[in-house]
């Protein structure tokens, strides 16, 4: 398993705060949030209800004001933004609501020409264009019927396709799947994936099923209006595997792990590129998740690099451990991306296992 | 073409529940129907009022300054009529009198109220072909015309009924069509010679003085000579002012005007009411979805249309519907009333548009309703 390389930026959002209501009765329900989604991303939102997510999904789906704060989708900035400009800005957006809000008096076809509409493609294929995204969702055969003819879960598929029709680059999803039994709900969640992998779309998806979560990309957690978590799914698998092969963690569950791959930063290094210089103290631990490290060290015979290391890899415990100035240098080769842990969280975490001493031990004897 | 889709659309939200669109649409037509019976009330009054007014066929028309109607019964002495016919460009001046009075039922005596009109049945110009058709008859002793339009209070009356009319007895030479008015059940026209028979009736007491200027004269020249010999002592119309006075007289000055003229904008007002309480449940109902719609980038003006577009069909179908009613409302208050209710293209018209401003009026009010909904809510 290997990280794609970095997309652009499609979501950022800094220092929200949103209130409610007016005077007394004002209430803050957002509280400096941030967050940085990129394209192609699916992320879910979880939390309790009234934790601020679905406050959150409005503001990035310009569907209210943004009163502190920041919001930037594709670089346009959304607070501040005109009218016009904010309903030209939803245009960009598949809405995804847990009620279908299907107009009762169209046909499933009808109800996704609607979004259809807002498009530039030839008035001549828009029957076209929405039987296909039908046939997407699994309703060839119910195009012609008005929702009050259609199962709950047949007009939420009809909803998703209004939503997914013109392959939006941001979609904002609302338990899409609640109304869906198992299979409807797998097929949307694949079309999600499809639309995130091959249209480089960013996903947002509000929910509490449980059943779609292996689709994230991320999870992100909020209560009280706090984010207060921001798993990267994908990410935090290659480090937790990694962190596995290092003794010093080999023995922690799970929890423990994603716990400290959740603290661990991305950085980013170039060829020639030090990342650790030999005598600095040591105040890291990196793991490698993609490219290749020489290690440099003093010689009899000069300094040279005296070992590679690659992705999978990881190094810079020792001087934490021993709380000694580096040892070597390491330095990328060409590209290389690495998560690093710092030394106050590496030293909790590790103190905070039970069996610390023989860990430190055995981890000390096995590098000598 | 967009407007169109828009048009389409609305009528398919319209159309999607038959039972409940239909009753919109009575009570549109319910509306429609109350401005067609005011219009009609009043169109029938005042088209009644003019009825003698508008068959006048000279040039010029000589009336007392303070006779604000013909009913009012305010005359000039002969000789001003004299004088009037030495001014220049005058080249026939014919007085008509008219008297309030009663005909007698020949069936069962009963009286009721009639206008009485005399002239010179040689040169009456007044647009009533009957007077040249039986001039003989007219020539005729105590022989009369008879109005067939007149109320059946007025009973049966063909030519040759003998009756009595203002307490003298009268022969029925032939018909006419002129109609009663809030005043008058029905007319009656005469010789000026058998006018003069009829009890208190004196030639020199003159109603309408009726000019026509000699050819190649212009008529505004000569009615500026008129005024000018004649100085405050009468006024002079052309026989268009004096069906408008008329018609000013009644749907101004009149009770009965007034009170249909209102009734006509009570009528709006309730159809107004009824449209919005329409339009608000159908964008209620809708709500949702409108704000569904914005969500996904649907311009406000996008739902404005579609609003206005519902409202237009509603005023449509309402107005056809009220149309149909309208007509057969009409005929039967015809017969009962003897009012004459014209439905002409351009009155049905004016309750169109009437009827399209009350609607698109409603419209407007419900729109603040989709206006407020808001696409946040939606999540």
């Amino acid at each position: 398993m290997s990280l794609p390389p970095p997309r652009e930026v499609a979501v950022e959002i800094a220092g929200v705060n949103h209130h409610f209501g007016k005077g007394e009765a004002r209430k803050q329900v957002l509280f400096d949030n941030s967050l940085v989604i990129r394209r192609g991303e699916i992320v879910i939102m979880t939390g309790p209800s009234g934790s601020g997510k679905t406050t959150l999904l409005t503001l990035i789906g310009t569907l209210r004001g943004i009163q502190e704060g920041s919001i930037r989708i594709n670089g346009q900035e959304l607070a501040g933004l005109a009218p016009a400009a904010q309903v030209q800005m939803r245009r960009n957006i598949g809405f995804i609501f847990q009620a279908h809000n299907l107009l009762n008096a169209l046909t499933a076809r009808q109800n996704v020409r609607m979004a259809i509409e807002l498009t530039d493609a030839p008035r001549a294929r828009y029957d076209q264009i929405a039987n296909e995204m039908l046939g997407a969702v699994g309703l060839s055969d119910r195009a012609s019927y008005k929702p009050r003819n259609l199962s709950g879960g047949q007009r939420q598929r009809v909803a998703i396709a209004r939503a997914l029709v013109n392959k939006p680059r941001l979609i904002l999803a609302d338990e899409p799947t609640a109304a869906l039994d198992k299979d409807s709900g797998a097929n949307v969640v694949r079309l999600l994936r499809e639309l995130a992998n091959n249209h480089g779309t960013t996903v947002m998806i509000v929910t509490h099923d449980a059943r779609i979560i292996n689709v994230a990309d991320r999870i992100v957690n909020m209560v009280d209006g706090h984010i207060v978590s921001d798993v990267r799914i994908k990410e935090t698998m290659i480090i937790c595997a990694i962190l596995k092969k290092c003794s010093v963690f080999k023995e922690m569950s799970p929890s423990d792990l994603t716990d400290i791959a959740q603290k661990m930063a991305e950085e980013r290094f170039t060829a020639g590129e030090n990342i650790i210089r030999a005598g600095d103290v040591g105040d890291k631990f990196y793991v490698i998740a993609s490219g290749e490290t020489d290690i440099i060290a003093e010689t009899a015979t000069g300094t040279r690099a005296v070992a590679k290391l690659g992705e999978g890899d990881f190094f810079g415990e020792v001087a934490l451990l021993k709380d000694q100035p580096r040892n070597a240098t390491v330095s990328a080769r060409g590209d290389v991306t690495v998560y690093s842990l710092s030394k106050e969280n590496f030293l909790a975490a590790v103190r905070s296992h039970k069996s610390f001493e023989d860990q430190m031990s055995a981890m000390l004897f096995t590098r000598g | 073409m967009w407007y169109l889709r828009q048009f389409a659309l609305a009528w398919r939200l319209l159309a999607d529940r038959p039972g409940r669109f239909a009753l919109s649409m009575t009570g549109v037509a319910f509306a429609v129907v109350i401005m067609f019976t005011e219009l009609g009330f009043l169109n029938g009054v005042t088209d009644s009022s003019i009825n003698l007014a508008a068959r006048v066929r000279s040039d010029l028309v000589v009336v007392h300054p303070q006779q604000e109607h013909l009913k009012s019964g305010v005359e000039y002495p002969l000789f001003y009529l004299q004088q009037v016919r030495d001014v220049p460009g005058v080249a026939v001046a014919r007085a008509v009198y008219t008297s309030a009075n009663y005909w007698a039922n020949p069936q069962d005596g009963s009286r009721n109220r009639i206008l009485i009109i005399g002239a010179d049945i040689d040169d009456p110009m007044l647009d009533i072909p009957e007077i040249a058709a039986h001039r003989a008859e007219l020539r005729g002793t105590d022989t009369v015309l008879f109005d067939q339009r007149a109320r059946a209070e007025l009973g049966a009356v063909t030519p040759g009924v003998r009756s009595r009319l203002a307490g003298h007895p009268v022969r029925v030479a032939g018909l006419f069509s002129l109609g009663p008015n809030f005043a008058y059940e029905g007319h009656v026209f005469l010789s000026t010679r058998n006018f003069m028979r009829l009890p208190n009736q004196r030639p020199d007491d003159v109603d309408l003085g009726l000019v026509r200027v000699a050819p190649g004269e212009d008529i505004e020249t000569v009615r500026q000579r008129i005024r000018d010999r004649m100085g405050d002592k009468v006024e002079v119309l052309t026989a268009r002012e004096l069906a408008q006075r008329e018609r000013d007289v009644t749907t101004r000055k009149a009770p009965v005007g007034i009170v249909f003229g209102l009734g006509l904008v009570v009528g709006f007002a309730i159809g107004t009411v009824v449209c919005y309480q329409i339009l608000f449940n159908e964008v209620s109902d809708h709500l949702p979805q409108f704000a569904m719609l914005k969500a996904i980038g649907h311009p406000p003006r996008s739902l404005t249309v579609l609003v206005l577009h519902e409202a237009l069909i509603l005023s449509l179908g309402g107005f056809a519907a009220g149309l149909s009613a309208g007509g057969v409302l009409y005929h039967l208050l015809e017969q009962q009333t003897a009012l004459q209710m014209d439905l002409t293209p351009p009155r049905a018209l004016l309750v169109l548009v009437l009827t399209s401003g009350m609607c698109l009026l409603a419209g407007r009010l419900a729109l603040k309703k989709v206006q407020a909904a808001d696409p946040a809510d939606l999540f």
